[in-house]
């Protein structure tokens, strides 16, 4: 959807100067932005504490944290990518679709055609890219609303990936090398937590540190003023739906050596919790705006609150429940502080 | 719909609406003035004035938009309408108006358009009514004397007969009857054609005795259509004229005031107010814009619009583009910035041809643009005022693998400062300053770029009288630092008083290239309405009539 990113996500409004907060640095900013901007990490910390005292001997340990933070590693990984083209203001619904296709990519080429893994990394990585290359030229230049070109690209993949598969999961011949790239450890840190973190680097750097940065917020912000103040909107568009593709294609194949097999199934269930780890962290860390940061603590607070209340004997329901709830609460919380309705 | 009979009592008509002793102010600015004025029922009563001139004020302060300052009255066929009023009660007490967006929905049939406003009539178990639906919508436009296919998408009917929906749609929302119809440059999209046949649909609206006022550029039109005309200048209702007998120049002279023909660019004096810093530039501009070297040259160059224009520019030199709305002014910009691709003609920049394919082109080859809109096209609303500084000029603070936070930030401090954007808080949203300060904004983030060529659009438009001559005062000073400078704006009299040099454009051709000067505001109105600067013949009656209106 070409919708400005300030109507994707909750927009930072004018703020009225009452009670203020002294940064460190020295700066000042009024205390409702800086409640909004701390509320979810600080949920996180109350999450941390709650369940570490109600079950001490299970929670709060290196074991447990492994796993949990090992869950949403894929889910992180798939949400950083999902940033780019909400930041420019378009939106991909087919980036669920494109890790479930990379998944299928890296097992069966190296199952059933018997390609080395490498190879079959460097195709399924280019394949899920080109994915977002189509994506991204369907949009800028022959100008289709970006909901309708993902919805239909998730669809034709969807399919594409049972044709190859026949319904099939992938289980024999999955080399052990891939196998360890999913379940591996890093001194001691899971390596799918490794990439997760080396990439929402990346990424951050990207947004935060470089005129690419600049310009695609500024796109987001409004696509003409953004092409009447020189930047090359077309292909920064363009570039950012590449890099969903590119990110879902790395989360899959990780995804896959996690799972140590190849389901097709895999990955059109992440599509909804991505969208809701980047909106959820659009209210953190940087209020009004998809960042990074937020986006990964938004991830992290979901997984934690999740498998702490599985922890303290909660229902199997409670989690999409809970999911649902933070999404949606958390945002009308920002928008309270912030003072401004919807 | 059709006239009260007790509106026309013997003798002197009874106006369907007066208006008495109606000012405005907006944080201690004076857009109104004390204006009176009546609007006959069935006369079609022409409201003219300059932009800027309190027209708008005026339409919106009785469309209940705008709350008028204490002790205005606002009387309906004698009775007084209780101040201040909101739009619903406007349009009850049979207020109605049609704005230049004519708030139809272009998706929706003429019908459908008709039956949203009205609510759906439903027949039994709630069931829509269409046929009802398209029997009242085609009654309504047959009150015009139109037969416009009601199932038709309003978006794909002719400009001229949307406009005529609007009306229709207008006159039968009122609540008890139409008393008056405010039509706002309904005819400023429309062909020549098209008009004639919006002119014939107004006649037919006067003719069921409702007061038409009637607001509009086209000054033949006015002549064409309209009883009497009220000029508005500087807030100040100046005359209320019949106009059967006038001609255009005297309409001219009305609207641009009988005390301007003297007054050229050489007398207008230095300008201080607001701001010692316009003045200054003006003064200190360096070189001679007559002896600067070729900067800019244009020729034969086609758009939409524009069919073939040539034109020069030199460095240090201001050149200001006047035309109407429509003449092909901001096409003119949009060309020269890459916005829009030219469909023939020549661009030369520093000598060398150039074809900037998008405006990141023209940015690179050092061009600027201050688009008109600033709201849409010139800045990011949302996002900090440091952020759409420093955008254009972002590669400036990469340096060795990431942007220079401190450099950034002293850049930004620094263009705050130096263009007094107030408040001066780097971390506001572009969209809570006010206009001047958002032009400024604007403004400071080209000028950080060092342009060679910069191009204004309407930089005042929406701004106040103080921001105003600090922004013309930047205007100049981008010509002081040696760049060549397009100004393009309606407002005539800070035209002449700032540039070297003036270009008329006129339906898309140039009509005058004339040195700034001992130019006068008189030849430069006609030339932009008439395409001709010499003072037609006027009748003799109809000026002493103006003579008579203005003292």
């Amino acid at each position: 959807m070409t919708a400005p990113a300030d109507q994707l996500a909750p927009a930072a409004s004018g703020v009225r100067e009452v009670r203020s907060v002294r940064l460190p640095g020295g700066r000042r900013e009024p205390l409702a932005l800086f409640m909004a901007r701390v509320a979810l990490p600080l949920l996180l910390l109350v999450l941390l504490v709650v369940f570490s005292l109600l079950r001490p001997a299970t929670f709060f340990t290196l074991d447990n944290l492994g796993t949990v933070l090992t869950l949403q590693a894929v889910l992180g990984v798939l949400a950083l990518g999902l940033l780019l083209p909400l930041i420019v203001g378009e939106l991909d619904l087919s980036v669920a679709a494109n890790l479930g296709l990379g998944v299928i990519l890296v097992t069966g080429l190296t199952s059933q055609q018997r390609l080395p893994l490498v190879v079959a990394i460097v195709v399924a990585a280019v394949v899920c890219t080109l994915v977002g290359v189509v994506n991204g030229l369907l949009v800028t230049k022959v100008g289709i609303n970006s909901f309708i070109v993902t919805i239909g690209m998730s669809t034709v993949i969807g399919g594409l990936v049972s044709a190859y598969t026949q319904g099939n999961v992938f289980y024999d011949g999955i080399p052990p090398a891939l196998v360890t790239i999913g379940q591996g450890r890093l001194l001691g840190v899971p390596l799918p937590v490794v990439y997760a973190v080396v990439l929402a680097i990346v990424v951050w750097y990207v947004l935060s540190h470089t005129p690419v940065g600049r310009y695609l917020y500024a796109i987001g912000g409004s696509r003409e003023a953004a092409r009447l103040s020189g930047v090359p909107v077309r292909g920064l568009t363009l570039a950012a739906f590449a890099g969903a593709g590119l990110l879902a294609g790395v989360a899959g194949i990780v995804q896959a050596g996690i799972l140590g097999s190849g389901n097709p199934t895999v990955g059109p269930p992440l599509l909804l919790p991505a969208y809701a780890a980047a909106f959820l962290g659009a209210t953190a860390i940087q209020p009004g705006v998809f960042n990074v940061w937020g986006t990964i603590i938004a991830v992290v607070t979901i997984q934690v609150g999740t498998t702490g209340l599985a922890l303290v004997g909660a229902p199997f329901w409670i989690e999409p429940v809970f999911t649902g709830l933070a999404l949606i609460l958390a945002v009308a919380t920002a928008r309270y502080l912030r003072g401004e309705a919807l | 719909m059709t006239g009260d009979p007790a509106a026309h009592p013997a003798g002197e008509p009874r106006p369907a609406v007066a208006v008495r002793q109606l000012s405005k102010t907006f944080l201690g600015q004076r857009a109104l003035r004390q204006v009176s004025f009546d609007v006959r029922p069935g006369e079609v009563h022409a409201l003219l004035g300059e932009n800027g001139s309190g027209k708008s004020t005026l339409i919106k302060c009785l469309a209940g938009y705008h709350e008028p300052d204490e002790g205005a009255i606002v009387e309906i066929d004698g009775r007084p309408m209780p101040l201040p009023y909101g739009p619903a009660e406007a349009t009850a007490a049979g207020l109605l108006f049609v704005h230049q967006d004519l708030g139809l929905i272009p998706t929706l049939t003429v019908a459908e358009n008709f039956a949203i406003n009205r609510g759906f009539d439903t027949a039994p178990m709630g069931r829509i009514d269409w046929p009802d639906i398209r029997r009242r919508a085609r009654a309504e436009l047959a009150v015009l004397g139109h037969d416009v296919p009601v199932d038709r998408r309003v978006g794909r009917l002719p400009v001229a007969e949307q406009t005529i929906v609007a009306i229709a749609r207008a006159l039968a929302g009122a609540g008890r009857g139409a008393r008056m119809l405010v039509l706002d440059e309904p005819t400023a999209a429309l062909p020549d054609a098209e008009t004639k046949r919006l002119l014939a649909a107004v006649r037919q609206v006067v003719a069921n005795g409702v007061g038409v006022v009637y607001v509009s550029h086209k000054l033949h039109e006015i002549l064409e259509i309209a009883d009497r005309a009220t000029v508005l200048r500087d807030g100040r209702v100046v005359a209320t004229v019949d106009v059967p007998g006038m001609s255009e120049q005297d309409l001219v002279r009305l609207i641009v005031g009988h005390d301007l023909p003297g007054r050229t660019a050489a007398s207008a004096g230095p300008r201080t107010k607001g701001g010692t810093r316009g003045a200054a530039s003006r003064t200190s501009r360096p070189a001679d814009a007559r002896t600067g070297e070729e900067l800019l040259s244009v020729s034969g160059l086609r758009g939409h619009r524009l069919r073939g224009v040539s034109f020069s520019v030199r460095r240090g030199e201001v050149v200001g583009i006047a035309g109407m709305l429509g003449s092909g002014r901001s096409e003119l910009a949009r060309l020269l910035f890459g916005a829009q691709r030219p469909v023939g003609g020549e661009i030369r920049l520093r000598g060398t041809p150039v074809r900037h394919r998008t405006p990141r082109d023209a940015v690179r080859d050092g061009v600027a643009l201050i688009p008109e809109d600033r709201r849409r096209e010139g800045g990011f609303l949302q996002m900090p005022v440091s952020r759409n500084l420093t955008l254009p000029a972002i590669r400036r603070f990469w340096r060795k693998g990431r942007i220079a936070g401190r450099a950034e930030r002293s850049c930004v401090d620094g263009l705050i400062a130096e263009f007094r954007v107030s408040p001066a808080a780097p971390e506001r949203r572009f969209g809570v300053l006010s206009g001047g300060n958002q032009q400024k904004v604007v403004i400071a983030k080209w000028f950080n770029t060092r342009p060679d060529l910069v191009i204004f659009d309407e930089p005042v438009q929406g701004v106040d009288v103080g921001a105003k001559e600090e922004i013309f005062g930047l205007v100049s000073e981008a010509a002081g630092r040696g760049a060549g400078v397009l100004l393009i704006s309606s407002e005539l009299d800070e035209m002449l008083g700032l540039c070297d040099r003036v270009l008329v454009l006129r339906d898309g051709e140039l009509v005058a290239d004339l040195p700034g000067a001992g130019l006068d505001r008189t030849t430069l109105t006609r030339l932009v309405y008439f395409g001709t600067g010499r003072s037609a013949e006027t009748s003799d009656s109809a000026s002493t009539t103006v003579e008579r209106a203005l003292s």
